[in-house]
């Protein structure tokens, strides 16, 4: 087949899906909304003053913190293997 | 049978709409005189927008801005406010609100509400914001009076003062935030039945209540606690003095169950229909 | 409008490098120092900023752990001042800060994963655009297929890494079996971020695939676009590729090269 024809069979087939499956997608998608309506991200802008613990008072903002230095990841990434060795 | 609502705010007790309670609102459709959202949450399209179209069917919604910058000297950040008009023209909110606050300098945006020197240079710098933004959006905006945790020895005015005249200047509304005004009393000794007595009653659209908490004697707007007696009875005397408005309870942090937020709503709603019988 | 942008200029500039407010700025606080009042606007700006990335970047927070992602955010922030009044803006150039960023040089695929996330956030709050109209294009003459120009949905994007990132991805999203392994000889991913019924979904594509939405990406017509990748890889079935992508949400509207 050449590539002319490869296109015009697979447009064709979604020319046909088109026709076929118009009410059933509209059901399909009513059903979605309701199931993924959860998933909802809560949004990261409000007018309240930020309420972390860690306040920054005082702290030197150079990068001097010596906790910078001694960070080492601590996380999934142990469930990852072959994740450390590559770089080395 | 649900409809949009197309009128202004209801003069009852309101809620600020976060996260954590949309499914539960738009699943039991709870009694909510209506509902405040944060319009910068909402920019674009996809899940947050669509949950905020549905929750328009059934409660009137107030779009209150948190990233404006309505006192900032860069330029007005274009694409900010044209994305602000999308969602206007796609909620149709029954109030719109910004802060009397400034979030850029030095090429740098601070995600905060900040405050500025009450100076007459502010003044018409401020008004000519404010038209700017009215004028796009083809409608008035309420702005919000600022918690601050300094005052400027060289402000000229109140802002109290510097409110009503930007009232004046730009026909705008004044959205009154009573724990704001209480933090700023504690904090930097502002005169708070003064501040009430100079905002023109006519231009309060809608008044805030919310909680605070303290750090090292500073009282800090986290929106994280029940309305504090002290701001119950500010809302009281605000209440005789302006009158009664659309009251919204706002919680950010640490935020309490769905009935525990309607309960301080109808705290205020009782607060309401008492200054109606007063009236009467 | 000198005096009070100014002020702004210095007030910023204190808040973000967490200084005390110069005298000259006439700053007052009855109650308590100054400085108090400086530590909880600088406060705010860090925490702001870091929760921020912390809801945009939650998989790379869940592999180095809080505390570590607490350090990496700190120096983030510290680079990268925010830019935008809306905080979804923030931190769009993570995945190249943690290419750079020494602590996390063992984790090589991290930068990768932070920019499937970065894909992902984005795609959540794009805007909102009407998906392919396939009845649109039955009215197009079957001579002119291919010259068609298929734009992709906002909320489309593809990242393609040597390592796993989809497979890294999925195994840390809600729900997921917490208790995975995944090898990072596996092989490599072509991500593929798009959103149907406003839910963000992250699939993999073959290779074949990938160059080919890649190339129709860029702007190419089907017909270049098709030939181009039969010729590196001959078991590419077009069919399948755009039967899976209309149903994903992936492709939008449609042009056609050389017409208005």
């Amino acid at each position: 087949m050449d590539n002319r024809r490869i296109i015009t069979a697979a447009i064709g087939s979604l020319l046909m899906l088109g026709l076929v499956s118009g009410n059933a997608m509209a059901d399909d998608k009513k059903m979605d909304m309701e199931k993924c309506f959860g998933v909802a991200k809560a949004g990261k802008n409000d007018c309240s003053s930020n309420k972390s613990a860690h306040s920054c008072a005082g702290q030197s903002t150079k990068n001097n913190d010596p906790m910078d230095f001694v960070a080492v990841p601590k996380g999934t990434c142990e469930k990852i293997a072959g994740g450390t060795l590559k770089s080395m | 049978m649900a409809r949009p609502v197309t009128h202004a705010l209801p003069c009852t007790g309101g809620i600020g709409l976060r996260a954590p309670h949309y499914r539960q609102v738009l699943d039991r459709l709870p009694r909510l005189g209506w509902v405040e959202v944060h319009s910068e949450n909402f920019f674009g399209g996809g899940a947050p927008l669509s949950t905020l179209l549905r929750v328009r069917e059934h409660y009137p919604v107030s779009l209150h801005g948190v990233g404006m910058g309505l006192a900032s000297t860069t330029p007005l950040d274009k694409a900010h406010l044209s994305a602000l008009h999308r969602l206007c023209d796609a909620v149709k909110p029954a109030a719109i609100s910004e802060h009397l606050s400034w979030n850029s300098a030095a090429g740098m945006v601070i995600n905060d509400l900040l405050p500025f020197p009450y100076t007459q240079e502010a003044l018409s710098h401020v008004a000519t914001r404010i038209e700017q933004v009215q004028e796009e959006l083809g409608r008035q905006l309420l702005v919000e009076n600022l918690s601050s945790y300094l005052s400027f020895a060289h402000s000229e005015m109140t802002e109290g003062a510097f409110l009503a005249e930007l009232t004046q200047r730009t026909g705008c509304g004044i959205l009154f935030d009573v724990e704001n005004l209480y933090v700023n009393a504690c904090n930097l000794g502002v005169d708070a039945k003064a501040f009430i007595k100079a905002i023109p009653a006519e231009a309060v659209k809608e008044y805030h209540l919310a909680g605070y908490s303290v750090r090292d004697g500073c009282l800090v707007d986290t929106h994280d606690h029940p309305v504090c007696p002290e701001v119950w009875e500010m809302y009281e005397f605000a209440l005789q003095h302006i009158g009664p408005r659309p009251t919204l309870i706002e919680w950010d942090s640490d935020i309490p169950p769905l009935p525990v937020l309607m309960g301080e709503a109808a705290k205020a709603q009782q607060r309401l229909e008492i200054c109606y019988a007063c009236a009467e | 409008m000198p005096a009070l942008s100014n002020d702004q200029a210095d007030f910023a500039r204190a808040i973000v490098l967490g200084l005390d407010l110069s005298p000259q700025a006439h700053a007052v606080c009855p109650k308590y120092r100054v400085a108090t009042a400086m530590a909880v606007y600088h406060n705010n700006y860090r925490g702001n900023l870091h929760d921020t990335l912390a809801s945009a970047y939650p998989v790379t927070e869940q592999l180095v752990g809080k505390d570590f992602f607490r350090v990496l955010t700190k120096q983030f922030i510290e680079q990268y001042p925010s830019r935008s009044g809306n905080l979804h803006h923030y931190g769009a150039e993570m995945a190249d800060f943690i290419a750079d960023f020494e602590p996390a040089q063992s984790l090589v695929y991290l930068s990768d994963v932070a920019a499937l996330e970065w894909a992902c956030h984005r795609a959540y709050f794009a805007e909102d655009e009407a998906t392919l109209d396939v009845s649109g294009l039955s009215k197009v003459p079957a001579e002119n297929y291919a010259d068609l120009v298929i734009h992709t949905h906002p909320a489309c994007h593809m990242v393609r890494s040597i390592y796993p990132i989809a497979a890294i991805w999925n195994a840390h999203q809600p729900g997921a079996n917490s208790d995975f392994h995944i090898d990072l000889d596996s092989g490599s991913s072509n991500a593929l971020v798009s959103r149907k019924e406003n839910t963000v979904m992250v699939t993999e594509l073959t290779e074949a695939g990938a160059t080919w939405l890649q190339s129709i990406r860029s702007g190419a017509p089907l017909g270049e676009a098709t030939s181009g990748v039969l010729e590196r890889y001959p078991d590419f079935n077009l069919n399948t590729a755009l039967l899976n992508l209309l149903e994903q949400g992936v492709l939008a509207d449609f042009t056609l090269e050389n017409m208005p």
